[in-house]
């Protein structure tokens, strides 16, 4: 456990030598921010037209939060690629690949432990960014299930865009370059949804199977269904089994 | 200790070493000399095993590479060409991780890296970042992190590129030091650090093993004679005996292909002419007739045979 943190501050380091880094995360939490303070304020609105009889399935939880974390998909897609941008292609650059890979570790073992230790960042963002519910928390009461459900959501759609651009992170020793990928992979799991109108009922049914942003709106919307999750985790193991093949092939290259 | 088997490795459609064996007994320093290109650092690699074989077997201490990486692994300490150090760290912090990668126990760790600093002589620059140590020094902090677990095996890729002279003598010393406890095999171009420091030099060239002896026995195979090549139409016996029979001829052998005889020479002498008069005399129907140069003589002049700096000290 002791040699996992240091590892995990040694990776720390490197992401937080980079002024990418900084950015990326100044602006997720701008964004959020700029988000959480324009929902309040259209929901104090609505409050204010009710004059203080709300109808009996009025959830302040949703009209605020539900809207925040579908837009908070899109505000990820763009900071996981710079988060996992580094991992690998930097140590490609820096050639300190080598060492790692002729060290007694197998790849998978390489991939997965700089895989947990970006989700664990990935985790200290989302517990930051839980301080927009808990702020409200003190002044009202919320849909702690809702809010539970939505969460649960992120960190399952965290953990397949993570693997995703860990993957991207393996193909090229650039990192802009593997933050470009990892992107428009992301990018494609979310467009897919979109062309659902275009194609037949069959070809509907699997573009929205394939659909980040319908597995996710689920869970936001409070339904926590072993399909969404199943679909993510799936997603996050292919994309680390194809980061590992990828280890592999470079042997024989 | 160290086995390479036939090793072969294509990139792409260069065959960039071909046919490669040699064996490292247990506690030598085994020089890998060659000019640059001639497949020393992909050898190594192979070895390593961070790239595969195209063809051929290699293994360390015992275990292949290939088919028991983990095992081989752990028995090595490997120094690559290119410096892997994370500039973020500390020289200490950087041993520590390598340490804990290679596996060393936890508890062990901190006297690890004590023994390695002490080893590379780089203590006085623990607590700095690697980002703002010297060239010279950087490079001692990745020898200290090929030694840091102790392997009984190691792999050094040119390990005093970068130093200035009074360095590369520190850090020689250090390397015969793991001599007899360790099995070690280093590159290098330069012929006067093959000499200081190996038991033994493999020299390659071109991706192919020239030669593996010890360096006096290789000096020695170099400047012992002149060789000449004759191919005839009609060989046989008595043309080899009147070859043998000239003024200054030391040794006539049978060649590789049908009809050809090397005549070895002393050092220095030309008989072309009078070879060419015998096989004509003899009516043996000369094909061709030229001086042999050894590959191993090739390679020796490509190599860096001084060293500049080293020669010149200043006083
Ligand atoms: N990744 C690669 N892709 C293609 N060709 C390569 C690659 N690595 C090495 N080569 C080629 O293989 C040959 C052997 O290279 P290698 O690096 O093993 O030589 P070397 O003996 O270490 O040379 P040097 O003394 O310059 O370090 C060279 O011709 C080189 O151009
Ligand atoms: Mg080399």
């Amino acid at each position: 456990m002791r040699g996992t943190l240091v590892i995990t501050r040694k990776e720390l380091r490197q992401l937080f030598s980079s002024p990418i880094a900084y950015v990326a995360l100044a602006m997720f939490f701008v964004v959020n921010g700029f988000l959480f303070y324009a929902l309040v304020g259209g929901y104090t609105l609505q409050v204010l037209q009710l004059q203080g009889t709300p109808p009996p399935d009025f959830n302040p939880t949703r009209i605020i939060f539900t809207p925040l974390y579908q837009d908070m998909t899109f505000v990820l897609m763009l900071l996981v690629p710079v988060l996992t941008m580094r991992l690998v292609s930097e140590e490609d650059r820096a050639r300190t690949m080598e060492l790692v890979v002729t060290s007694p570790v197998t790849n998978s073992a390489i991939l997965l432990r700089k895989y947990l230790d970006v989700i664990l960042l990935f985790g200290v963002l989302l517990v930051i960014s839980a301080i927009m519910p808990l702020s409200l928390a003190l002044i009202g009461r919320l849909d702690w299930g809702l809010l539970g459900a939505t969460y649960t959501g992120l960190v399952l759609l965290g953990a397949a865009f993570l693997a995703i651009g860990l993957f991207a992170s393996t193909l090229n020793e650039n990192q802009i370059v593997s933050a470009a990928i990892g992107f428009a992979l992301l990018l494609m799991f979310y467009v897919v949804g979109f062309a659902q109108q275009a194609a037949g009922t069959g070809g509907q049914q699997i573009l929205s199977a394939l659909s980040i942003s319908a597995h996710f709106s689920n869970l936001a919307s409070g339904i926590v269904d072993t399909t969404d999750a199943l679909y993510f985790l799936s997603l996050a193991g292919f994309f680390l089994f194809l980061g590992i093949v990828a280890l592999e092939a470079r042997k024989w290259r | 200790m160290i086995l390479a088997d036939a090793l072969s490795r294509r990139y792409g459609d260069r065959l960039a070493i071909r046919d490669v064996s040699f064996k490292a007994r247990p506690g030598e320093i085994l020089g890998f000399l060659g000019p640059n290109g001639a497949g020393k650092t992909t050898t190594m690699r192979i070895l390593t095993g961070f790239l595969a074989p195209t063809a051929g077997r290699a293994a360390v201490a015992d275990f292949d590479v290939v088919r028991q990486p983990l095992e081989a692994k752990r028995r090595l300490g490997y120094l690559p060409e290119t410096l892997p150090l994370y500039d973020d760290l500390t020289a200490r912090e950087y041993l520590g991780f390598v340490a804990r990668l290679k596996g060393v126990d936890g508890r062990k760790i901190g006297d690890a890296i004590d023994r390695a600093m002490t080893l590379c002589g780089i203590t006085d620059v623990a607590d700095r970042l690697v980002r703002n140590l010297s060239r010279g020094y950087r490079q001692r902090v990745g020898l200290a992190q090929a030694i840091v677990h102790d392997p009984p095996v190691l792999i050094l890729d040119e390990p005093t590129s970068a130093m200035d002279p009074r360095q590369i003598v520190e850090i020689r010393n250090v390397i015969k030091g793991l001599r007899g406890s360790h099995t070690i095999i280093l590159s290098t171009h330069i012929l006067p650090e093959a000499t200081a420091v190996c038991d033994r030099v493999i020299v390659i060239n071109e991706g192919r093993v020239v030669a593996v002896d010890t360096y006096e026995q290789l000096a020695a195979r170099l400047r012992r004679s002149e060789k000449t090549l004759v191919r005839v139409a009609r060989p046989d016996g008595r043309l080899t005996g009147r070859l043998a029979a000239l003024r200054g001829a030391v040794h006539v052998t049978p060649g590789e292909g049908t009809g050809e005889v090397v005549v070895e020479a002393g050092l220095g002498a030309d008989l072309r002419e009078e070879i060419a008069r015998t096989v004509v005399e003899a009516g043996a129907g000369l094909l061709e007739l030229r001086p042999l140069a050894m590959s191993l003589e090739d390679v020796f002049l490509r190599l860096v045979t001084h060293e500049e700096a080293a020669e010149e000290p200043r006083a």
